[in-house]
């Protein structure tokens, strides 16, 4: 091997590769998620697949080939899930044009997440595709590079995800309260079942229910005028379609993943109503068989259909979460506006305006932003003044001040004025869909945490299946008579007490709240992993330009000559410095523009660059010639350095920058520039003492200029003068020290610091900020965030904590309880319809906790 | 013991090594083990 190894060739594939992802339904925990994940990674030809069950989406890398993806969504099918696929119909103009039907077809069969098209004499095409992948545009757009005209068509992108998801939670919502209500009846019919002898029974369900049995058959004569073999059948015909139709898709999930040597949850509650049912329908049959052997033929019509009806709704009230976690991304595609005013320049300048569809854009299209209107796209301005609000992007509340040449980004809002775009990003690239892409990868993503329930839930149910027979054979060899109904009814309350569905939700509803809550306040938190460390973060570094400073100079002290005007001093300078981008003379015009300065042009510039500037000031009294810039540059003018040296200096410390300016041979006075701490950041940096962290700054700067911002902002410990490349050996240093060290910088210069750290927080305005550097993101410039995101790192990792206590104590307590352990010492046992709603109970509890998160509050904000 | 007892405990104890059996070993790739993970390694 050579000492420069080529990097492609290791990892080239041997064919070329294909990204795609698959929606998928149907998943009701975690573990089904682990098991689509498993069935994709099965599949021949894919490389890599993971699934996120926050999103209910598959993300697979496979290997470019025909019907590739017809074979994973087969699989996804194979495993008791499903993909789900939406149907895009465009409408070809000039039809007759088209020789070949299968070339159309083969123009749109090669972009992402198609799966088959199909084109019609008459000019319509079909394409079956993957939501999330290729969109119509895209069609579109192949097609047109064909010169195929694409008449018309039918949008078929994020509102059919969001209709798909409704009805199926329509049909769901319809199912568990048909469930419910026929779970009611049975309940109400089984009581006049029930022996009359119910008193003496052994059950704690039976004992209470022997008054209601009483009260129904007082309330309802005729019915408990019926034998008892005719109210079998009854309760026999309302509990199929329970099983048949509301509660099939355990059945069917629980039969596929059994073929592929699974067992999940579906498996417990297939097996559990399963075992209840054949136990039941025996006894409707044949009760002659049960009561010849002195035991009475006791049916668990109710205890089945209360399990399905149950579950469902805890399936429910999880899609119903899930759905509202998943807000945040939702609120956030929200920002994007629908339509765009395109522009088309005439030959003569003049504006054609059309109004185009969002998805149709194009980087270098021209669009126009009418005041109060969200910004389509990412784009620069081509003309046109305004203040745009970025407070969605940044949280800066303030407007920012938007002229010919700035950047923009879609989402934000534009303010008074109107503005044309040149776009530059559209569609996926725009910085609004890169957040919406990190949040939701985020989302998803599994903490080191996640690992251990992950193990036990995958060696749960083989486990809980042998404890269930165990108890069977135990009940049936030492319990009391009639010994084959109580090994029965113990196993199956085994079965389905230990779902272990709470503990699939407890790590991925707590993530998705957490992450979600931290997009809301400004936090792109990377993944589940980072989410976990920044929670035993100790040490907090932070860079001080562009961190705990603006990064930007301002001018912070103005000190005229005598007999001179600070307005007239800031405007002669700013009349000369306007014309130079040095970020210098940036903050010179600036302050000239805050102070009120009157504005004057200047004319005959000439700049010597790291000196200063000279030009021809036009005043109302006749043009002034001016140089501005360095002391040294004004002695070459022939200002006296005694001139300069005696000018009343403002007061302040180290790492300022004078500026001279001087008129006609005459001095003006001197500005003084420096680069302000945020006015945020001492806020901040108590936020992060009183959180109990140890904070400190590291910066190039001197010792000297370093302590005044320390200072102000409220900061002991300081490494000064360290070049870029040190920051990491600082960061080294500490955590040799035994410190977890978060390091806080732009994210570019800083990127090695960053990369050192245990957890790297990027701070800037969104779009520029190197993202993929660091593990957390700040949009803003609000250092008050970095507490904000340790204290919501810490929350829901408790959280965590909590619903993995709540998930397992529910089976800690509810399995040896459900098999009859404690039986002979207190004489109590679980009904398996307690089961049944001490499990629903479990997950709701967990989703509940979670959702707790989101009355989370920035510490900072709650201190102020 | 009688007979039936005997017959139920033997089946149970079959059973329960069938089960184990058909989930942990004689799954295609080794039983009800997690996916593995891709990530983990950290820059």
């Amino acid at each position: 091997m050579n000492s420069t190894p080529s990097k492609p060739a290791k990892i080239a594939p041997p064919q070329a590769t294909s990204g795609a992802t698959l929606p998928i339904t149907g998943m009701t925990c975690a573990s089904c998620a682990q098991r689509v994940q498993r069935a994709l990674s099965r599949t021949p030809g894919v490389r890599h697949a993971t699934v996120n069950f926050a999103t209910e989406r598959a993300t697979v890398v496979y290997d470019s080939a025909p019907a590739a993806l017809d074979r994973m969504v087969h699989a996804v099918r194979e495993a008791g899930y499903d993909a789900r696929i939406t149907t895009a119909h465009l409408q070809l103009g000039g039809a007759e044009m088209v020789a070949d039907p299968g070339e159309v077809e083969r123009a749109v069969r090669g972009l992402p997440g198609v799966l088959a098209a199909r084109y019609r004499p008459d000019g319509a095409l079909d394409i079956d595709v993957l939501p999330g992948n290729a969109t119509v545009t895209d069609f579109t757009r192949a097609l047109e590079s064909r010169d195929w005209r694409v008449a018309n068509r039918a949008e078929d992108g994020e509102a059919a995800a969001v209709a798909a998801h409704a009805a199926a939670l329509r049909g769901l919502r319809r199912r568990m309260i048909a469930a419910m209500l026929l779970a009611a009846v049975t309940m109400l019919v089984s009581m006049l079942v029930l022996p009359a002898s119910a008193a003496g029974s052994l059950d704690l369900l039976s004992r209470l229910m022997a008054p209601a049995h009483h009260a129904v058959a007082v309330a309802l004569p005729w019915l408990a005028a019926l034998p008892a073999g005719a109210l079998r059948w009854l309760l026999l015909a309302l509990t199929l379609p329970v099983v048949l139709w509301a509660g099939r898709d355990f059945y069917v999930r629980a039969y596929k993943a059994f073929r592929h040597h699974a067992a999940d949850m579906n498996t417990l509650i297939a097996v559990g109503t399963g075992g209840a049912l054949l136990f039941s329908l025996l006894a409707t049959m044949t009760p002659g068989l049960f009561t010849r052997h002195g035991m009475p033929a006791d049916v668990y019509y109710d205890a089945v259909n209360w399990i399905i009806a149950l579950i469902l709704l805890g399936n429910l009230l999880e899609s119903r979460a899930r759905g509202q976690t998943s807000a945040a991304i939702r609120h956030l595609l929200a920002l994007r506006p629908k339509l765009a005013h395109g522009v088309v320049m005439g030959a003569n300048g003049e504006e054609t305006v059309a109004d185009r569809p969002v998805e149709d854009l194009a980087p270098g299209d021209l669009v126009r932003v009418l005041p109060g209107e969200r910004l389509p796209a990412d784009g620069r301005v081509r003309a046109g003044h305004s203040a745009v609000d970025e407070s969605m992007l940044t949280g800066e509340p303030l407007p920012v001040e938007k002229q010919p040449g700035a950047e923009v980004t879609g989402g934000t809002v534009n303010g008074h004025g109107s503005l044309l775009l040149e776009l530059t990003r559209t569609g996926q690239d725009t910085a609004l869909a890169q957040i919406v892409r990190l949040v939701e990868a985020a989302q998803g993503s599994r903490p080191p945490i996640q690992r251990l329930s992950d193990q036990v839930a995958g060696i749960f149910v083989p486990v809980v299946l042998s404890v269930a027979i165990a108890t069977f054979v135990l009940w049936f060899d030492f319990g009391p008579a009639p010994a084959l109904l109580w090994a029965m009814f113990t196993a199956v309350a085994v079965l389905v007490i230990a779902c272990p569905c709470a503990m699939g939700l407890a790590v991925p509803t707590a993530v998705m709240v957490g992450t979600g809550k931290g997009a809301e306040h400004g936090i792109l938190i990377r993944g589940g992993e980072a989410l976990e460390r920044a929670r035993s973060v100790t040490t907090v570094l932070l860079d001080k330009t562009g961190t705990i400073t603006q990064g930007r100079p301002a001018i912070v002290a103005v000190s005229p000559a005598s007999g001179e005007s600070a307005a007239t001093l800031l405007a002669l300078a700013a009349a000369v410095e306007r014309h130079s981008e040095h970020p210098l003379a940036a903050a010179v015009a600036q302050a000239a523009d805050t102070a009120g300065a009157p504005v004057w042009t200047a004319q005959n510039i000439q700049a010597v660059p790291g000196r200063g500037a000279a030009g021809e000031v036009l005043t109302p009294e006749g043009p002034r010639p001016v140089w501005v810039g360095s002391a040294q540059y004004l002695q070459e003018q022939g200002i006296s350095a005694d001139a300069l040296a005696g000018m009343a200096l403002p007061p302040g410390g180290a790492g300022r920058t004078l500026i001279f300016a001087a008129a006609a041979g005459r001095l003006l006075g001197v500005l003084a520039a420096a680069d302000p701490i945020k006015p945020t950041s001492p806020a901040a940096v108590a936020a992060l003492r009183r959180a109990g962290l140890r904070v400190a700054m590291v910066t190039g700067d001197s010792e000297a200029a370093a302590r005044a911002v320390a200072q102000a902002a409220g900061i002991e410990e300081v490494h000064a003068g360290v070049l870029p490349g040190g920051k990491a050996e600082v960061v080294q240093r500490l955590q040799r020290e035994g410190q977890v060290v978060a390091m806080v910088g732009d994210g570019l210069n800083d990127a090695p610091a960053l990369a050192q750290a245990d957890i790297g927080v990027a701070i800037g305005a969104g779009a520029d900020v190197a993202i993929e550097a660091s593990d957390i993101t700040l949009v803003g410039g609000d250092l008050g965030a970095v507490a904000t995101a340790i204290a919501l790192s810490r929350r829901t990792m408790r959280l965590i904590r909590q619903n993995l206590f709540w998930a397992f104590i529910y089976n800690v307590v509810g399995i040896p309880l459900a098999a009859g352990l404690f039986y002979p010492l207190f004489g109590v046992l679980l009904s398996p319809v307690f089961a049944s709603a001490a499990m629903a109970f479990s997950s709701v509890s967990v989703v509940s906790n979670s959702l707790r998160l989101r009355r989370f509050r920035p510490p900072a904000r709650v201190a102020a | 013991m009688s007979a039936g007892t005997i017959a139920v405990t033997a089946a149970g104890l079959a059973a329960i090594a069938w089960v184990n059996w058909y989930f942990f070993l004689s799954s295609p790739r080794g039983g009800a083990r997690p996916a593995a993970r891709g990530r983990g390694v950290r820059r």
